[in-house]
């Protein structure tokens, strides 16, 4: 009964547009009436400890390298870099665009930030050179999912909090070659359309020109370096590397390019503070839901009984992979990864599943929430942008949607084809 | 009304800075305590515990921020599409809503620091208070906005919000 009121609550909430903090934290609420050992006194004390937690500092460090990288001219210099690389071949632009964004997607965590700031450039571009907008759009939204997925990834951490006995470290070293192997998929996409429709690449540069500008380029790579090395040599820890990333953010973008002023600096602040306290209020609050579904044994039921009915691993984990895209319909990737994991590790536990492993499947499925009508946060900032519809966007979405989903298919049943990487840094079994 | 509004708008610039200073606080003490570790191999003994309370200052501080700002990730799909009539009681729901969950932090939370607030901090001689008070503390500010919320859509003056939906950190 407790558990038909919480989630009954919860979802009725949710559709009408309450804010879905405070949808999980009232449907806790009143559900908690009918539980005799749990009081409004546990809530708040559940809030509180909730996110009484040093890992959970690396958020806003990343948050704010992701802004600082996104508006301090790193996203630009990505993009001039990818032009020497792919420039030159059919499609160059779209390639370009998918290059970026990948290499983006290694210095901040964040696919808004990578909409916004290379969408913002290449999308105009893109139309200026014949790609209707509709696919530009596309291809920077899809793109743009590698952002949580390779590393730096503040969902990856948030996987990690919520778990408890799972490595950031490991998580980080898992993302890498699904991220790429998207982005290469999307890079093949770009080049059947070019050959297709686009033949005509960019105009070539000088050999000083191409220097200059990997050189540029690299210098916001080392962020990856930095983070990437530090914490799987394990000198530093993922919230300290968080902290020197941001240092060095600060550094780049403030004392070397000089696009962000001191002044600039408390705003950018402020809204990174204001994300950070969506996503740790959402922690808070989610603490307290967990805390009864746990109470009423409700993952450890679910387990049981998803188990009872289908007994095939495969079947299992294509249960597993639906029901999560179907969620980021609606749900958010935060909050989607806070609410739905502590669902799914018993299920794991009994497929034998690796935390790493199903951290990644988690994060892959996910992201296609950000990008996917009716709700989708990276959606909405690109629809904006290029100022377009969803329903226009969805054709030209589709293809690249395939390729996306054929890369999930694969990180799902071929774990072998990631897990070597955090196993042979000793992060997994 | 716009005494009111003012008044409002007076204490979220405070909460603001207060924000803003516990945030370059967290910044400055994890910064600093990196640089201590590798360079002179000394730790303070509080720079572990005093950046976690203050990111819960800064995180239910802005989460309070946030109610004010319309921030927080909603699934307004269908809210958008409601009768204007529809929507109004909707959104009449959902400050109500606001308002209770802030009321049980307020409440609730008051009689946590009272009975539970006495202990020490583990590696400085504060009491726990000093934290747990965040949670009542936020828990005001968010029943006030959602009161100065409701009251202004009654009137009908929509205060313009920068919405900015890119608050999901994905």
């Amino acid at each position: 009964m407790t558990i038909v009121i919480l989630f009954g609550v919860f979802a009725g909430l949710l559709l009408i547009g309450m804010p879905i903090a405070f949808a999980i934290g009232i449907a806790s609420a009143v559900a908690a009436i009918n539980i005799f050992v749990i009081d409004n006194g546990t809530i708040v004390q559940r809030m509180l400890f909730g996110i009484n937690s040093f890992p959970l500092l690396a958020v806003i460090f990343f948050v704010f390298t992701g802004v600082l990288m996104a508006r301090g001219g790193v996203a630009m210099r990505l993009v001039r870099l990818s032009e020497v690389v792919v420039g030159r071949l059919p499609g160059g632009l779209a390639q370009i665009n998918v290059l970026s964004s990948m290499l983006f997607g290694g210095v901040s965590g964040s696919a808004v930030a990578d909409v916004s700031s290379i969408g913002a450039t290449l999308i105009p571009a893109m139309e200026k050179a014949g790609y209707t907008k509709r696919y530009a759009t596309a291809v920077t939204l899809t793109s743009a999912t590698m952002g949580p997925i390779i590393p730096p990834s503040i969902p990856m951490i948030l996987y990690a909090y919520v778990v408890g006995s799972v490595s950031v470290a490991g998580l980080f070293l898992a993302g890498l070659i699904p991220g790429i192997l998207i982005g290469v998929g999307l890079l093949i996409a770009c080049y059947v359309h070019g050959r297709l429709y686009h033949d005509q690449p960019v105009p070539p540069m000088s050999g000083r020109e191409k220097i200059v500008r990997v050189a540029d380029g690299l210098a916001g790579m080392l962020t990856l370096v930095i983070i990437l090395g530090g914490i799987t040599s394990g000198v530093f820890t993922a919230t300290e590397a968080g902290a020197i990333g941001a240092v060095y953010a600060l550094f780049l973008t403030v004392v070397v390019y000089r696009e962000i002023r001191i002044t600039e600096l408390p705003g950018i602040l402020w809204e990174c503070c204001l994300t950070n306290a969506v996503v740790l209020f959402l922690i808070a609050t989610t603490s307290v839901f967990t805390f009864i579904m746990t109470y009423e044994n409700v993952p450890q039921w679910l387990a049981d009984h998803l188990f009872a009915v289908i007994d095939n691993r495969y079947l299992l984990l294509l249960v597993i992979n639906l029901l999560l895209l179907f969620i980021g319909l609606f749900i958010d990737l935060t909050p989607a990864v806070i609410m739905m994991v502590p669902i799914l590790l018993p299920i794991a536990d009994r497929l034998n599943l690796d935390p790493i492993h199903l951290g990644i499947i988690v994060v892959v499925n996910l992201t296609f929430g950000l990008i996917t009508p009716p709700v989708g946060t990276s959606l909405f900032v690109g629809c904006r942008i290029a100022n377009i519809s969803m329903t226009e966007l969805l054709p030209p979405m589709l293809p690249l949607l395939a390729i996306m989903f054929g890369v999930l298919l694969f990180v799902t049943y071929v774990p072998e084809s990631f897990m070597w990487l955090p196993r042979y840094f000793g992060f997994a079994r | 009304m716009r005494a009111f509004n003012r008044a409002v708008d007076l204490l979220s610039a405070a909460v603001r800075i207060m924000i803003l200073l516990q945030a370059a606080a967290i910044f400055a003490i994890v910064i600093v305590t990196v640089v201590t570790r590798y360079g002179f191999n000394y730790v303070l003994s509080w720079s572990e515990e005093v950046p976690r309370y203050l990111l819960i200052w800064v995180s239910f501080l802005g989460a309070a921020a946030c109610v004010d700002l319309r921030d927080h990730i909603a699934f307004d799909y269908l809210f958008k599409r409601f009768p204007a009539r529809v929507r109004r009681a909707v959104q009449f729901l959902i400050n109500a809503a606001i308002f209770g969950f802030g009321w049980i932090m307020l409440v609730y939370g008051i009689r946590f620091v009272r009975d539970f607030g006495g202990d020490f901090m583990e590696s400085i001689p504060f009491t726990n208070v000093w934290y747990y008070t965040a949670l009542p503390v936020s828990g005001a500010l968010m029943v006030l906005y959602s009161v100065r919320d409701q009251l202004n859509v009654w009137i009908g003056a929509e205060r313009r919000l920068e919405h900015d939906p890119g608050h999901s950190a994905a």
